[in-house]
């Protein structure tokens, strides 16, 4: 409420008085309607001009916000595709001990005799090497192959077990300038060529396919290779395996932890946007009582100035 | 006993008179412009035996104080601009809503509106195109999302285009009504002159004169000089609009989208304007408008650039080079590229060509971090609403400022010159009583005349 000016003139002709007062009504009405708009919506700031450093950083706030989130939905994406290859990866290696069992059970008197249990053998680690092949294809949400890298967005290997992916492991963003790879191309986990474990092609067969291969052959050389070379060969595919699975379980902690990180930052940034935009209600109640009453006061002393003056005693 | 008759016939005539002037007064007690008049007596020489012969209206003068006119017509125009920069301030202030986001509940659903949400939400779009490179949905939304942004600054634009014609027509508006303001000051000027010629009493003219000048003060600020025959002399910017009965009228001058004022006096002279409705309205149209218009265009262009430019960096997933996004180059013209919106797969979301592009998103996952840049588009637009918001703060405080001291100036104005109903209400019980005592002054003499004619009968 605006103060009548104590240095005007004591003479008052009733227009600047009631000019005094209209002007002090108008001034109430506009504090009581900002502030019943800031208790209505709970905002403190409704347009630029309430404060516009103010607007400006919640603008900044609620960006940061939305980034914010997005990187949560990132990481939980991520996330997911770890857990997929982690899960997938598992199972490849406990279809390979089986294998590894049974290639160190090879001994040469299994040629012999009546049972010969070699083509069995065979037949195992034949269906052990397509079970990892459609372990190598798993896929992911909208069925992308999560070890095909970019190249390709339906299968990482064919039916002859060829790598058809290309380009390295998807990213997810999960903070700021952070990348985080959300899986490992088929050749990093599987190895290529002969000393990979799914080539099926003849003249460069893989370490799965030369071991059925051998065994089938059943000749005491070919099954002296089983022994030999070829439990060299899965021996080291198992622990590419491993240490693939290895480093996705470190990226899946990692990206648990940029998670837990990005939600805690969503949770501070909403504190700072409330403390930028959030009224205090205790505070802005109370002015709109102190400014009901004063608006009232100034009301009453309006209905008192056209009842008042000479002419009512005369 | 014929002098003593003709004194209290004076008298009474004397009390009517003001008995009359303050009726005037009390009637005009809230006419804008009315100055407080005063029937100023004067004892009548002459008679006999030097008693003199009575009293008369020696004349009937008018309460004046240039000083606190010139306050008053200054302040009023002062105010007048203000508001009316107010006023486009805050209709610009309107066209971009800051939005508001729900910090209370605790998952992070955020309500953005307004070209801030939409920015934001645009940029993380792209992260969905990266979570699925090969997928129609996100692109698709990509493409919304651009769509909406640019329905949103060509529509801000659009009203900002109206804003400024809406100034125009407000402005052309009080051109017209300043010259026929200006008329009636020459008209007035011209009434006084004759009056005065007639030896007459000009001041309800002059009363009427006032009220048109405060009109003219909130339409131009204008200056005014009273002449030593009561005429008043309209000044604006230095050039003088009317004098005597000359009237120079005001015309509107649009010169390459900014405007000014002329006066026709009678060859054009352009009228500096810093006081008064229009120097508020041409501030919005020719500085404010513009202002915003531009930011905005830059806050656009930056988008343009910024998302085109990445997009050329990428490749399609069939590994051919990627194409923009946005067209145009501001605000106004920004639109989505026809092809684009049409297959969305011509997105460039693979930062690679050959085979590793079939479905990669990593160009697409560089552009959502744009979302964090502190130069582009974004942070422009905070900019702008940093602005608009303090200019209109400023003005703000200016207006409640100003109006304090214009009620002020016309207070002391009121108080100097105006009408106060109970001094007028005790004259009149003084000029009463006097009536009754002139009125006593006859009977008594009359009561004298009838005893002496009893006398001599």
């Amino acid at each position: 409420m605006t103060s009548i000016d104590p240095t005007l003139p004591i003479t008052m002709s009733p227009s600047s008085v009631s000019n005094q007062m209209i002007e002090d009504l108008g001034g109430d009405q506009t504090n009581l309607a900002s502030l019943e708009q800031q208790i209505s919506t709970g905002f403190a700031i409704n347009q630029p001009s309430d404060n516009p450093e103010g607007a400006a950083n919640l603008l900044q706030l609620n960006a940061s916000l939305t980034r914010y989130t997005q990187y949560q939905t990132n990481a939980a994406d991520g996330q997911g595709w770890l857990e997929a290859g982690n899960s997938a990866l598992s199972s490849v290696m406990s279809v390979l001990d089986q294998v590894q069992s049974i290639v160190e059970g090879v001994s040469g008197d299994q040629l012999s005799g009546n049972g010969n249990e070699l083509p069995s053998l065979a037949e195992q680690v034949s269906s052990a090497l397509s079970e990892i092949t459609n372990l190598a294809n798993t896929t992911y949400e909208n069925g992308q192959p999560i070890f095909a890298g970019t190249g390709n967005a339906t299968q990482a290997y064919d039916s002859s077990g060829t790598y058809v992916g290309a380009g390295s492991a998807p990213t997810r963003t999960v903070a700021p300038g952070t990348q985080i790879a959300v899986s490992m191309t088929g050749p990093q986990i599987f190895g290529s060529g002969t000393t990979g474990l799914l080539s099926q092609t003849s003249g460069s067969l893989g370490v799965l396919a030369q071991i059925v291969q051998d065994l089938q052959t059943g000749t005491q050389a070919s099954v002296s290779n089983v022994e030999g070379a070829d439990l060299t060969n899965l021996n080291a595919a198992i622990q590419q395996v491993s240490a693939a699975a290895a480093t996705l379980g470190s990226n899946q902690q990692a990206i648990e932890q940029f998670n837990t990180q990005a939600s805690q930052a969503t949770s501070t940034l909403q504190q700072q946007l409330g403390s930028v935009q959030d009224v205090n209600m205790a505070s802005a109640i109370t002015n709109l009582q102190l400014e009901q009453t004063s608006y009232q006061a100034a009301l009453w002393a309006t209905s008192q100035l056209s009842t008042d003056n000479l002419a009512k005693y005369l | 006993m014929d002098g003593a008759l003709s004194i209290a016939e004076s008298a009474i005539n004397a009390n009517q008179t003001e008995i009359a002037v303050t009726s005037e007064n009390v009637a005009n007690a809230q006419t804008p412009g009315y100055a407080e008049e005063t029937a100023n007596l004067a004892a009548l020489p002459g008679g006999t035996a030097g008693i003199g012969s009575g009293v008369e209206v020696a004349n009937i003068s008018q309460a004046q104080n240039l000083m606190l006119q010139m306050n008053n017509l200054q302040a009023q125009g002062a105010l007048s601009n203000l508001n009316s920069l107010q006023q486009v301030l805050s209709e610009i202030q309107n066209i971009f809503p800051i939005g508001q986001s729900s910090s209370s509940s605790s998952n992070s659903t955020t309500t953005n509106t307004g070209l801030a949400g939409q920015l934001a939400n645009f940029w993380n779009a792209w992260d969905s195109v990266a979570q699925d490179p090969s997928g129609s949905a996100p692109r698709t939304e990509v493409i919304n999302q651009a769509q909406g942004i640019a329905t949103t600054l060509q529509e801000s634009s659009t009203q900002l285009d109206q804003l400024s014609a809406n100034g125009v027509t407000q402005l052309q508006d009080s051109v017209s009504q300043i010259n026929s303001l200006l008329t009636e000051v020459g008209q007035l000027n011209s009434q006084i002159l004759q009056t005065e010629g007639a030896a007459g009493n000009p001041d309800a003219i002059k009363d009427q004169l006032q009220g048109i000048l405060g009109q003219l003060a909130q339409q131009a600020g204008v200056n005014v000089q009273y002449g030593s025959n009561n005429t008043a002399t309209v000044t604006l910017g230095g050039v003088s609009l009317v004098q005597n009965a000359n009237v120079a009228n005001v015309t509107l001058v649009d010169t390459g989208g900014t405007y000014s004022l002329q006066a026709n006096s009678p060859g054009p002279v352009s009228l500096g304007v810093s006081s008064g409705t229009v120097a508020g309205l041409l501030a919005g149209v020719n500085q404010y408008i513009p202002q915003y218009q531009n930011e905005l265009n830059g806050v656009a262009n930056s988008l343009i650039t910024t998302v085109n430019n990445q997009l050329a960096a990428g490749y399609t997933a069939s590994g051919a080079a990627g194409g923009p996004l946005f067209d145009g180059t501001g605000a106004a013209n920004i639109g989505i590229v026809a092809a684009v919106a049409a297959n969305p797969s011509l997105l460039a979301a693979a930062s690679t060509t050959g085979a590793a592009a079939a479905n990669d998103g990593s160009n697409a996952q560089t552009m959502a971090e744009f979302a964090s840049s502190q130069t582009g588009a974004d942070s422009q637009y905070q900019g702008l609403i940093q602005s608009i918001g303090s200019i209109t703060e400023n003005v703000n405080t200016q207006v409640s400022a100003q109006t304090a001291v214009a009620n002020q100036a016309q207070s002391a104005l009121q108080s100097a010159t105006g009408v106060n109903l109970d001094a007028e209400l005790t004259n009149l019980m003084n000029f009463q009583s006097n009536y009754q005592a002139s009125a006593k002054l006859l009977t008594v003499i009359d009561a004298t005349m009838q005893s002496l004619i009893q006398a001599v009968s």
